[in-house]
C-alpha cells in the first residue's frame, strides 16, 4: 500500500513537472493563459495578493474586477534588458559642420557624446569641446560668427553658443527632433528655421528674442533647410514622402515658406521622391536644387537592374515658374545611393553632393546641367530621371569617401571642402581646385571594435547591393519606416503588397516579417534576403551578426516632447489607456478575450508575436493571417496595416474595421476613439 | 676523514623538458616534411611566382595546314599553340611551358587567387576542344569538362564555378550552321554543366564583370533579325538576360570584351564581311555603354591581336608590326600599355619564333559580387512582365509605332522554325503579364486592332525556371529606368501558356 503511495506521488509529479515544461515551452498566448489559470487558482484558494499590488494592478489596467489580471500581463518581459534599452558604446560621429566667416574655425556637431567641437582649421586639431546634451545634430552660425545655433534632437531644443567662449548663452523649446536648420536675416529681423523631423513642421525663432514665433506645416518628416541669401524664402526638404492613395505615385513635399512673415508660400510636390536631406538655393540660376530618392515602390520588385527598385537625382525647381525636372546622379551600371548634404559653391556653378550609402561625394557642373536643361525639349525634361546615361553629361566626377559621408561645407573662399565621415569619426578635406583629398581631421578612433558600430556601416552602405543601388537604410532610415508599400516578387507578381515595418525598438517583437515566418533577424537578414533585395552574396555571418547587434539596438521611434516624457498621462491618453484594456464595452457586454486589444497587443512591447485574422486580407493576398506588429512608437510609422492602407490610425477602425475584428470598437463614438488614439500616440 | 662519495649515476635516461619539447617538435614535424616530400614528388619542383610574371599563349610561326580546320579555335590557336608561363628578368624573361603534352591551347585565364589558370586545350588533333586547369606553380593540367561538342572561352566566376562556351564555334561564318554555342557553369568539384544561355545567336568570349553578371558575345544566327552582334549580359545562373551595348551599330564581329578598372570596358572589332582585315580596339564606358562607343587608342602601324587588363590601369595588349619585315611578317609579341601611351615602348616578350597572341598577368584580382540564384528549379515556365508594350524607341509616326492591342509569343528553335505560343491582350496602360515555357528562345509580335504585326522581336529572350522577367516597353530605349506606375497586368494572375507552350515547358524542364 504505501509502495502504490509512492507510485502515485511519483506520477503526479512527473506530471505536474511535465505540464510546467509543457507551459514553459508553449507559445506565449498558451503561456499568458497559463499564468492567468494559476493566478485564477491561487486567488481562488483564498491566497490574496497584497493590497498595493492589487491597486497597482487596478490602475494600470483600469479594471475593478482583477481576477483576470496578472503581473506577467504586462511584465512578460524587462524592457530595461532589451539590447535598445542597454549601454552603449558611443562614438563622436560628426554630423553638422559651421565655419566660422574668416574659414579658421570649423565647427563639429557629435550627437552621440554630446558635443560640439571647435577645429582649427590650418592645425586641423581640436582647440575646443563644449558639452551640449540632447544630441546636437546640426548647426548655423550668425553672419558674425558670433553666435552658434545647435539643434538638440533628443531634446527638442535650439541652443545658442558664444563662439567666444563656447558656452551656452539661451535655449529655446522647437517642435519634436529637431534637425536641419538656416539662418535668415529678414526685413522683420534675423530669423532661424528649424526643421522638427518627429512633427512635421518648421519652428521659426525670432534669434532677437529667442523666441519661438510659429510652427509652420510641412512635408512628412522635413528634415534639410536652405534659405535665399536675400531671406526671402526657406525651402525645407521633406524626407518622406506623404502617404498616397493605393496606386498613386508618392511625393515628397518641397516646403517653401516667408520666414519674415511667417506663412507657408509653396507646397511643392516632388513626384516619386523622398529620401531629401539637404536643399539649396542657388538666385544665380534661379533655382532651389534637392536630391532625392527616386523610388519606384509601385513596381513589382521583379529586377534590381537598371534602377527598377530607386534610383539617385537633383530636383531642379524653377524659383520663378515653380517647374520641377528630376535629373539622375547614377549611372549606368554604377548607383550611388542615400543622396544626403548638399552644398554649391558661391557661384552657383558647381555642386557637391554626399552620397551616405554609396561612400563618394558626386561633382556636379551647374553649368553642363543649365546647358543640358537649356536645350531638353519639356518632354525630355520630364523623362531624364529615368536616363540613367544622362549624368555623364553634367557629373565631373566621384570623390571617394571613408563610411557614410553625410554633411559637407565649403570654405568661404570655396577653394576646401570638408566632408563628415560619420562612422569612422572623420572629416575628409577635399582641394574644389584639384577634386583630391588633401587631408582628414580625426576625432575619434572609428570604433572598429564595437559591434554596433560595425553593424551601422553595414546598415548605411549599398557595397552589398546589386551595383551599389541601395542600403537597408534607403528603405529605413534613421532604421524607422519610409512610409512606402512594396511588391516583392519571390512569392508572386502583383501579390502581397506590404508596408514596410519599422526596425525601431525590434528587440524582443519576433518573429519578423508581416507573414511572421522569420523567427530572427538573422533569418530576416540573412540569404533569403539577398535573394530577394539585394541580389549579391549574402552578408556573411560576423557581418550579420554585426548588423543584427546594430539592428537591435535601435530604440523605438519617440513620439512626445522631451519635455513630456515620463510625465503622467493626460486625462484623454487615461480615457484611451483604460480602453486599451478594457475587456467590457462601455455599455458593460463583455469582449470577447481574442477582440481585447492588450490580448494580442501585449505590454510592454504590445505585441503576443502571434499571427491574428484581422479581416484585412486584399483579393491579392494568399493569407489572412499577419504578424502581430508591435506598437512601439507607431504614432510615427503610418501608414498601417500589412499593406499600408491605413493612413491614419483612425482609419484603421473607422474605414478597415470588419466586424469587429481588429478589435472591438463598435461601440466606441468618436472621444472614444480620439481617446484610444491618443494613448496609442503616447507609446 | 672524509665520507667517499656516491659513485655518480650515468647522466642518461630521463630527458628534461627542453628535450622533451624538442622531441614533439620534431615528431610534429615528420608529418609535415612527409607531405611536403609528396607534394614535391608528386608535382614537381615548384617555384613562387614572382610579381609581373605573365601567362601567354604562343602559337608557332609556321604553321602547318590541317586537312580539316573546322572549328574556329584550330585556326586561332594551330597545332603547337601552348600556354607559357612567362617570368620576368633582367635579360631574357624565363619560360615555363603550363600545357605541355597538348596539341594546341589558348585562352588562359587566371582565377581570382592567381594560383590556377585555366585554358581550352587538345590533346590531340582529333580530341574536341575542352577546358583544362593547371597550377600556376606547376604541374599536369587536369582535364575540367567533357562537352560533346567542345568547349572553349572559359572564365571564372567568384562562387567557385567557371563557365565555357560549347559548342566549340565553327570556324568562319559558320557559326550559324549546326546548334549555336552557348554558355555553361559548372563547378570546379565537378558535376553536370548547367546551361545559362538559350538564344539562338551564338554566344561567344565571356568575362565576367565586378558586379558578377556574365559579358559575352553574341550574334550570328540563320534569323536575318540575330545576324548582328553586341554584347550582352546575363547573371551566373542564366536569368536577366540584357543588351548591354553595341546591339544596334551595325555589322561588324566582336570579340574579347574586356572590362578595366577604370570605368571603361575594351574589346576589338572588326567588319563582318572581312574576316582578314586588321582588328580594331574600341572601348565604352560603363556608365554610359549604349552611348559612348569610341576608339580606345591608336597605335599607328600596329595590328592588334588581343588588349587584356594588366595591373592597375595598365593593357596588356598582344600586337606586331602591320608592315612586314624583310623576312616577312612581323610575328606578334607582347607589350605594357599605359593608359596614356600612344605609341609602344620595348616589348615584355617578342620570340621571332613563336606568335605570342594573348596573355593575362598571373596575380590575383580583386574577386566580383557574388550572386544567389533567384531560380525555381521546380517549375517549367516564367513569367514576363512588360509594362506597356506600346512604349518604344521607333520614332513617332512610323508603323512600327503604331498601338497595338495583342501581343503574340513566339518560341524559336535551332531549326530556325517558329512556333506560335498564344496571344494576349494588352490591359488599358499596354501592360501584360504572361507564363511562358523556361528555356525557350521567346520572341514576340505586337498586333494592331487589325492583328497585323506592327513590331517584331525575334525570339531571342529567355526566362529560366521561377523567373520573373520584366521589361519596360517594346524596343525600349536603353539605360531607361521604368516610371513609378503600377501595371494593371499585375492586378490578375499571369495569362496561362497554351498547350504549345506548355508541351514545349516540359521538354525544357531542367535536368
Amino acid at each position: 500500500m504505501k509502495k502504490r503511495g509512492w507510485i502515485l506521488l511519483a506520477i503526479l509529479l512527473l506530471l505536474a513537472g511535465g505540464s510546467g515544461l509543457a507551459v514553459l515551452r508553449a507559445n506565449t498566448a498558451t503561456r499568458q493563459k497559463a499564468y492567468i489559470y494559476a493566478n485564477h487558482t491561487v486567488r481562488s484558494l483564498g491566497l490574496g495578493i497584497r493590497q498595493r499590488d492589487a491597486d497597482h494592478l487596478r490602475e494600470m489596467s483600469g479594471l475593478e474586477d482583477i481576477s483576470n489580471v496578472n503581473c506577467r500581463d504586462c511584465h512578460w518581459a524587462n524592457t530595461n534588458q532589451l539590447a535598445w534599452a542597454r549601454p552603449r558604446a558611443r562614438h563622436p560621429s560628426p554630423e553638422g559642420l559651421a565655419l566660422s566667416p574668416d574659414g579658421q574655425r570649423l565647427f563639429a556637431a557629435l550627437p552621440e557624446v554630446g558635443q560640439v567641437v571647435e577645429i582649427q582649421t590650418a592645425s586641423r586639431r581640436v582647440v575646443r569641446r563644449a558639452q551640449i546634451p540632447g544630441a546636437p545634430t546640426d548647426l548655423a552660425l550668425d553672419p558674425e560668427g558670433q553666435t552658434l545655433y545647435v539643434t538638440c534632437r533628443n531634446q527638442d531644443r535650439l541652443v545658442a553658443i558664444d563662439t567666444l567662449t563656447l558656452q551656452e548663452k539661451m535655449a529655446v523649446d522647437v517642435g519634436l527632433s529637431p534637425v536641419g536648420l538656416t539662418f535668415c536675416r529678414t526685413p522683420a529681423g534675423d530669423r532661424m528655421i528649424v526643421a522638427n523631423v518627429g512633427s512635421d513642421n518648421v519652428s521659426v525663432i525670432d534669434l532677437a528674442a529667442m523666441t519661438e514665433l510659429v510652427r509652420l506645416p510641412t512635408g512628412r518628416e522635413p528634415y534639410g533647410v536652405g534659405a535665399t541669401p536675400d531671406g526671402s524664402r526657406v525651402f525645407i526638404a521633406c524626407r518622406l514622402a506623404g502617404i498616397p492613395k493605393p496606386d498613386v505615385p508618392p511625393a515628397a513635399e518641397l516646403t517653401i515658406i516667408d520666414p519674415a512673415k511667417n506663412r507657408v508660400l509653396q507646397r511643392q510636390p516632388l513626384e516619386s521622391a523622398h529620401l531629401s536631406e539637404a536643399v539649396v538655393a542657388v538666385p544665380s540660376r534661379g533655382w532651389a536644387i534637392t536630391p532625392i530618392v527616386r523610388v519606384r515602390n509601385l513596381l513589382p520588385i521583379t529586377q534590381v537592374a537598371r534602377g527598377w527598385v530607386m534610383s539617385s537625382g537633383l530636383a531642379i525647381s524653377d524659383l520663378q515658374t515653380g517647374d520641377v525636372v528630376q535629373v539622375p546622379l547614377d549611372e549606368a551600371n554604377a548607383y550611388f545611393a542615400d543622396p544626403a548634404g548638399l552644398v554649391v559653391d558661391r557661384d552657383g556653378r558647381r555642386a557637391y553632393l554626399a552620397s551616405a550609402g554609396g561612400d563618394a561625394v558626386t561633382v556636379v557642373d551647374l553649368d553642363r546641367l543649365a546647358h543640358w536643361l537649356a536645350g531638353a525639349n519639356p518632354n525630355r525634361r520630364q523623362t531624364a530621371i529615368h536616363d540613367l546615361e544622362l549624368s555623364s553629361e553634367y557629373v565631373v566626377t566621384r570623390i571617394p569617401t571613408r563610411s557614410n559621408p553625410r554633411r559637407l561645407i565649403l570654405s568661404p573662399d570655396g577653394a576646401t571642402l570638408y566632408i563628415t565621415e560619420r562612422l569612422v569619426d572623420s572629416i575628409l578635406i577635399v582641394d574644389t581646385r584639384t577634386l583630391a583629398e588633401i587631408g582628414r581631421i580625426t576625432l575619434g578612433n572609428g570604433g572598429d571594435r564595437d559591434p554596433i558600430r560595425r553593424g551601422e556601416r553595414r546598415f548605411t552602405s549599398a557595397s552589398k547591393t546589386f551595383q551599389n543601388q541601395f542600403s537597408c537604410r534607403s528603405c529605413h532610415p534613421d532604421g524607422h519606416v519610409d512610409g512606402l508599400s512594396y511588391d516583392f516578387d519571390g512569392d508572386g507578381v502583383g501579390d502581397n503588397l506590404l508596408d514596410n515595418r519599422t526596425l525601431q525598438g525590434l528587440d524582443g517583437t519576433w518573429p519578423f516579417k508581416w507573414n511572421g515566418n522569420n523567427p530572427s533577424l538573422r533569418v530576416q537578414c540573412g540569404p533569403r534576403f539577398a535573394k530577394v533585395l539585394m541580389r549579391t552574396d549574402p552578408f556573411t555571418e560576423d557581418e550579420l551578426a554585426d548588423l543584427t547587434a546594430f539592428v537591435l539596438s535601435m530604440p523605438p521611434a519617440r513620439t512626445v516632447p522631451a519635455r513630456l516624457v515620463g510625465q503622467p498621462l493626460t486625462p484623454a491618453q487615461e480615457r484611451g489607456r483604460r480602453i486599451f484594456f478594457a475587456t467590457k464595452t462601455s455599455e458593460g457586454i463583455d469582449i470577447p478575450e481574442e477582440r481585447q486589444c492588450h490580448f494580442c497587443h501585449m505590454p510592454p512591447l504590445y505585441t503576443n508575436h502571434q499571427r491574428t485574422r484581422v479581416g484585412t486580407q486584399a483579393p491579392t493576398d494568399v493569407t489572412d493571417e499577419f504578424d502581430t506588429p508591435h506598437l512601439l512608437g507607431i504614432a510615427a510609422s503610418a501608414p498601417y496595416l500589412h499593406d499600408g492602407r491605413a493612413k491614419t490610425l483612425e482609419e484603421l477602425w473607422t474605414v478597415y474595421q470588419t466586424n469587429d475584428l481588429h478589435g472591438v470598437s463598435s461601440y466606441m463614438n468618436k472621444h472614444q476613439l480620439n481617446d484610444l488614439i491618443e494613448f496609442l500616440k503616447t507609446l | 676523514m672524509p665520507r667517499p662519495t656516491q659513485p655518480r649515476a650515468p647522466a642518461v635516461a630521463r630527458p628534461g623538458p627542453a628535450t622533451a619539447c624538442r622531441r614533439r617538435q620534431f615528431a610534429r614535424g615528420i608529418p609535415i616534411l612527409a607531405a611536403t616530400a609528396g607534394i614535391f614528388l608528386t608535382t614537381g619542383c615548384r617555384q613562387a611566382i614572382p610579381p609581373g610574371a605573365i601567362v601567354v599563349t604562343q602559337t608557332p610561326l609556321e604553321i602547318a595546314q590541317s586537312a580539316l580546320l573546322l572549328e574556329a579555335h584550330d585556326l586561332h590557336y594551330p597545332a603547337g599553340s601552348r600556354i607559357v608561363l612567362v617570368r620576368p628578368g633582367s635579360g631574357t624573361p624565363q619560360l615555363r611551358v603550363l600545357s605541355t603534352g597538348f596539341h594546341s591551347a589558348g585562352e588562359p585565364v587566371m582565377t581570382w587567387d592567381g594560383q590556377q589558370v585555366l585554358f581550352a586545350g587538345k590533346e590531340t588533333p582529333q580530341a574536341p576542344w575542352q577546358i583544362y586547369q593547371v597550377p600556376l606553380a606547376g604541374g599536369k593540367p587536369a582535364p575540367l569538362t567533357r562537352m560533346k561538342g567542345g568547349a572553349v572561352s572559359p572564365t571564372v566566376l567568384p562562387d567557385g564555378r567557371f563557365v565555357f562556351v560549347s559548342p566549340s564555334p565553327k570556324a568562319g561564318l559558320a557559326f550559324t550552321n549546326g546548334p549555336a554555342p552557348a554558355l555553361y557553369a559548372q563547378s570546379f568539384a565537378g558535376g553536370l554543366p548547367q546551361q545559362l544561355t538559350f538564344g539562338l545567336a551564338g554566344v561567344f568570349d565571356p568575362t565576367v564583370l565586378d558586379d558578377g553578371r556574365i559579358l559575352f558575345v553574341s550574334g550570328g544566327s540563320r534569323h536575318a533579325a540575330l545576324t548582328n552582334f553586341g554584347l550582352f549580359t546575363v547573371n551566373n545562373d542564366g536569368t536577366e538576360f540584357a543588351a548591354f551595348a553595341c546591339q544596334h551599330d551595325g555589322e561588324a564581329r566582336l570579340h574579347r570584351p574586356r572590362s578595366l578598372d577604370n570605368g571603361r570596358l575594351v574589346f576589338l572589332s572588326r567588319p563582318l564581311q572581312s574576316i582578314d582585315s586588321p582588328l580594331n580596339v574600341e572601348q565604352v564606358l560603363l556608365a554610359r555603354p549604349f552611348s559612348s562607343r569610341t576608339r580606345a587608342f591608336t597605335l599607328p602601324d600596329v595590328e592588334v591581336r588581343a588588349v587584356q587588363p594588366g595591373a592597375g590601369n595598365e593593357l596588356l595588349i598582344a600586337a606586331r608590326q602591320s608592315s612586314p619585315t624583310a623576312s616577312g611578317p612581323a610575328s606578334f609579341g607582347l607589350w605594357r600599355l599605359a593608359e596614356s601611351a600612344d605609341h609602344l615602348e620595348a616589348p615584355i616578350l617578342d620570340d621571332s619564333q613563336w606568335n605570342e597572341v594573348e596573355a593575362v598577368a598571373a596575380m590575383p584580382r580583386r574577386r566580383p559580387m557574388g550572386r544567389l540564384s533567384t531560380m525555381n528549379t521546380n517549375r517549367t515556365t516564367g513569367l514576363i512582365l512588360c509594362l506597356d508594350a506600346n512604349f518604344t524607341s521607333y520614332d513617332e509616326g512610323s508603323s512600327a509605332a503604331t498601338p497595338a492591342r495583342r501581343v503574340r509569343f513566339l518560341a524559336g528553335h535551332d531549326d530556325g522554325s517558329v512556333t506560335r505560343l498564344g496571344e494576349v491582350p494588352l490591359q488599358k496602360d499596354g501592360s501584360f503579364l504572361v507564363e511562358v515555357p523556361a528555356n525557350v528562345p521567346i520572341g514576340f509580335e505586337a498586333l494592331d486592332a487589325s492583328g497585323q504585326v506592327v513590331r517584331r522581336f525575334a525570339p531571342s529572350v529567355w526566362v529560366r525556371p521561377g523567373e520573373n522577367r520584366a521589361c519596360i516597353g517594346c524596343h525600349e530605349p536603353h539605360g531607361y529606368c521604368p516610371e513609378n506606375r503600377r501595371p494593371l497586368a499585375v492586378k490578375q494572375p499571369p495569362r496561362p501558356l497554351g498547350d504549345a507552350g506548355r508541351a514545349l515547358a516540359l521538354s525544357h524542364s531542367e535536368p
